[in-house]
């Protein structure tokens, strides 16, 4: 039941990121020289996205 | 596979790491480091609870853990 | 080879009820020694020595300004390790590290296709064992890399980031060490591991069913049967190209990790 749990708590994080770097790649597309802008917002984006995975993770070993 | 503009890789330029994998490390790195935070934090605070018979330390070391990788991760990675 | 050994041990086919493929299937001994045995991952893993063996000996043989066929493909696989990952991963002192890093990627490379070679159809890399010794080569090459750069206190001093208030220094080295030496490899073996015993699965999945149901007394279900090859024929060819894209990632993160370690303090 928890690995289910689990499963399903990847889904949320999963579009995120999918959102996130979709979102980067279009607008590097269109505006190449503000990369060096983008990505570091892009990769916090990310890592917030990616810490709800990681905690559903460790959630899934405590519970 | 030469760069569009060389003085815009994020080190601030002079840098011959310029191909099509530039970056694309960036994502395991961080997963990495946000897997570390909860473990490292969460397991100082099971030892914590189990020394001091208590309750309420590991998930508080895994929400700190949480946030200082995050902070790790802005450090290192997030600013331009 | 592989399946029918997988049918003998984990799925009933002529009873009515399915059952799975599990990890035990996995296991599949071939010769029993006493003291050694010697199992089918192990032999296809020599298979796979002998064959990068033999493509980096032919490959670089004879080389020739106006190169033959296979020097020309040799040195497009060659070319893409060295300016599409170790360039761009290390740095400008990066032919140091060449031959480490394409000595990985062909061996993950070829264990990661044997999943999907005709009549070997078992990846060396499903195996636990496999990825844990190719990390341990990384693992022992990035330090070694980082203790030789840096000194012995000066990698630790160098694995906490600059511009920290002196009260958080502690804290953020227990992180940082916790990622270097243990997150770091435990990530790199297990993405390799369990990307290519899930796909395996996968297709066990499919084929396994698709024999279950072409066996069973409903003519229905025998029509469905074909669906469930035709899947697993889809999934082979998509295992393919993560076979390749999981040997990239690996060589790609190998160098990365002693791209940081050699790196400047930053």
């Amino acid at each position: 039941m928890n690995l289910i749990g689990y499963g399903i708590a990847t889904i949320g994080p999963a579009l995120a990121i999918g959102l996130i770097f979709s979102a980067l790649i279009n607008s590097v597309a269109r505006q190449p020289e503000a990369k060096n802008v983008l990505q570091p917002l892009a990769i916090l984006g990310f890592a917030v996205a990616e810490a709800l995975a990681i905690l559903g993770f460790v959630l899934f070993f405590l519970a | 596979m030469s760069p569009a503009s060389p003085n815009l890789t994020p080190s601030g330029g002079k840098d011959e790491r310029s191909g099509f994998s530039r970056g694309s490390d960036l994502a395991a790195q961080i997963v990495s480091y946000l897997i570390a935070g909860p473990l490292t934090f969460g397991a100082i605070g099971w030892g914590l609870d189990a020394l001091l018979s208590t309750h309420f330390l590991r998930p508080i070391g895994i929400i700190v853990g949480v946030a200082l990788s995050m902070y790790v991760i802005w450090l290192r990675y997030g600013r331009p | 080879m592989s399946l029918s050994a997988a049918l003998t041990s984990g799925a009933v086919v002529t009873a009515d009820e399915f059952t799975g493929p599990s990890p035990a299937d996995f296991y599949q001994p071939m010769w029993d020694f006493g003291w050694i045995e010697i199992t089918r991952p192990m032999l296809v893993l020599v298979l796979v020595t002998i064959l990068a063996c033999w493509i980096m000996l032919a490959g670089s043989r004879n080389a020739s300004v106006v190169p033959s066929k296979g020097q020309f493909y040799f040195e497009q696989i060659y070319d893409f390790v060295r300016g599409g990952i170790a360039r761009d991963m290390i740095g400008p002192n990066y032919k140091k590290y060449l031959p480490l890093i394409f000595g990985l990627f062909l061996f993950v490379l070829l264990s990661n296709l044997m999943a999907s070679t005709p009549f070997v159809q078992n990846p060396p890399s499903a195996r636990i064992a496999v990825p844990i010794a190719a990390t341990a080569v990384v693992y022992i090459a990035y330090h070694y890399v980082g203790f030789k750069k840096h000194g012995f206190l000066g990698y630790f001093k160098f694995m906490v980031p600059a511009g920290l208030a002196p009260a958080m220094v502690p804290v953020i080295f227990l992180l940082e060490a916790a990622t270097f030496f243990l997150i770091r490899p435990l990530t790199l073996a297990l993405r390799l591991f369990g990307n290519m015993f899930a796909g395996h699965m996968l297709i066990l999945v499919f084929v396994l069913g698709g024999e279950f149901l072409l066996f069973h007394d409903n003519w229905l279900f025998k029509l469905f049967s074909v669906g469930a090859f035709g899947m697993g024929f889809l999934m082979q060819i998509f295992e393919i190209l993560i076979q390749a894209l999981q040997a990239y990632v690996f060589a790609l993160l190998a160098a990365s990790y002693i791209g940081t370690a050699e790196a400047d303090e930053h």
